[in-house]
């Protein structure tokens, strides 16, 4: 699930179970579920750090990533633009 | 008409070829203003030009070859500050100006071609706010469209990571600058499309003269802005530059490093966020279980459960009334209903007195286990905020205080003594030590 989602539906879930208006049951179900959105979320918060890649087309235009090495954003960092 | 002695007539070519020559040789550069009153491009290419004032016209060209010139559309009725030479076309004995240089007047030519583009892809309805993306609030994938080189894609690279690590970030590197910048551009744009796999674009470059953001106003990349199915952002130059990008782009930043900024959320404001979500969910529960709980003690104590028979009476009254209809019932159908009776057999189980019984028998046991349950986790969460409450009152102990060698010298009415002055030499104390305690005199006072 996308993080938006999980966030979105947590939020939901709260309002729903602050709003006290569900029976018990489905108070336990809506909450337990509210765990889940919040494991979730935090598991997309916890990424690690990614490294930095550029685009690249082959002669047949075929489009891939690679990483972006070091230098070729280093060695002209005096150019204005 | 005898001609006058030694005059020689000349022939309509050679005049025509020295009025040609007297021209071209006095006027090979003039600057000339006037109004467009015809404008005509032909598809080999040339552009011919009609100018005019109040009083007179002059037919002029711009040879194909030339016509990159010609960095606005002209239009009848603008005023224009033409640069050219003199020509004549000798066998007609006619003359024209051949266009070097052609500017609005007034306006600059680029701000003309911009306020021309403008106003186009306005018609082309290309800034509506209709045909706009929703930027995403939460994008793992940004593409980058911008110089490798510059200080632009370090800064958006620097703030991104800062705000959150997790989020990747993908260059396609681009020239920005020059007659390449605007299909570079355009085809970055085109790739990341094709690519996917990417949430949000930054499209951009840092600050430079209007000449050198130029890129960013041309068609081919307002129009490979538009028809990108990944929301983009723009962010050319300073917060002063505005170009067609900007208008075009689903939000303008004001610059690279504002598009960094908005587009990433700290990563410590959404781990907030969840957090206080987490906590308000947890808060909620229990208070409703504590409702609940309330509930279902009230319930206990009302009088179904302290008089069940009073009830049971009541029930078994209804259900031999149910019951007598039930046979009535039976008897007008048995002939032809016979099917039905299993299922009115089923009907009078469940309204049979024993029956009835099991099951607020079941009710009161399942809320009773759950009272137990509710009462048991009160009573752990209380025993554990008296845990920490009994460690808080242990460590602001005194006996605490003294059992670091500290003690309590206490006077004979039992008042805690603080002041030397408060006693006489001679008196007698007590001395509090963390164990056992000591009577003293005092000798000395040393105030």
């Amino acid at each position: 699930m996308k993080f938006e989602k999980a966030l979105e539906k947590l939020e939901e879930i709260v309002g729903k179970l602050e709003g006290g208006e569900m029976e018990l049951e489905k108070s336990l179900k809506m909450f337990e579920e509210g765990i889940k959105m919040v494991k979730l979320c935090r598991s997309h918060l916890s990424a690690a750090e990614k490294k930095i890649e550029k685009l690249v087309k082959d002669n047949n235009g075929n489009l891939s990533t690679k990483a972006l090495e070091e230098g070729e954003k280093t060695d002209q960092d005096e150019l204005p633009f | 008409m005898p001609l006058p002695e030694k005059v020689k007539p000349y022939s309509i070519s050679a005049i025509s070829k020295l009025i040609k020559s007297k021209l071209e040789g006095e006027f090979p550069s003039v600057w000339i203003e006037g109004e467009v009153s015809k404008f005509m491009r032909h598809s080999s290419g040339h552009i011919y030009i009609t100018l005019k004032d109040d009083k007179a016209v002059l037919d002029a060209n711009l040879w194909k070859q030339k016509s990159s010139v010609l960095k606005f559309e002209p239009e009848v009725g603008m005023k224009v500050l033409v640069r050219g030479r003199i020509s004549s076309y000798a066998p007609y004995s006619k003359y024209n100006l051949v266009i070097e240089e052609i500017e609005p007047a007034g306006l600059g030519a680029l701000q003309m071609r911009f306020e021309q583009l403008k106003k186009k892809l306005s018609a082309k309805r290309y800034f509506d706010e209709s045909v706009k993306k929703p930027i995403p609030v939460f994008p793992k994938v940004i593409g980058v469209v911008t110089s490798a080189t510059g200080a632009a894609f370090k800064d958006i690279a620097r703030i991104l990571k800062r705000r959150d690590p997790g989020i990747k970030i993908i260059l396609a590197p681009t020239n920005v600058e020059g007659e390449s910048a605007k299909d570079s551009i355009a085809e970055a744009i085109d790739d990341f499309n094709a690519y996917g796999n990417v949430d949000l674009l930054i499209v951009g470059r840092g600050g430079g003269s209007p000449e050198s953001l130029w890129a960013f106003n041309e068609e081919v990349v307002a129009d490979a802005i538009h028809r990108s199915k990944i929301p983009i952002i723009s962010a050319v130059g300073h917060e002063i530059d505005f170009t067609i990008a900007d208008m075009v782009a689903d939000l303008r930043a004001s610059t690279p490093s504002a598009a960094a900024e908005q587009s990433v959320k700290e990563r410590a404001d959404v781990i907030y966020t969840v957090e206080s979500f987490g906590k308000r969910m947890s808060l909620a529960l229990s208070n409703l279980l504590e409702i609940y709980k309330s509930r279902f003690v009230s319930t206990v104590e009302s009088s179904v459960f302290r008089y069940p028979t009073r009830y049971l009476e009541e029930y078994r009254q209804r259900v031999d009334e149910n019951f007598t209809e039930l046979v009535n019932v039976l008897k007008r159908n048995m002939d032809n209903e016979r099917g039905s009776l299993a299922s009115l057999y089923r009907h009078l189980q469940i309204l049979r007195p024993e029956n009835l019984v099991r099951r607020q028998k079941e009710n009161v046991a399942n809320l009773k286990s759950r009272l137990a349950k509710s009462i048991s986790s009160i009573v752990a969460t209380k025993e554990r905020q008296y845990a920490v409450a009994g460690g808080k009152l242990n460590s602001l102990s005194p006996l605490k205080v003294l059992e670091r060698g500290y003690s309590i010298t206490v006077r004979p009415n039992g008042e805690v003594l603080k002041d030397a002055g408060q006693v006489k030499e001679g008196d007698s104390l007590e001395l509090r030590l963390h164990k056992g305690k000591l009577d003293v005199e005092v000798r000395k006072r040393d105030i």
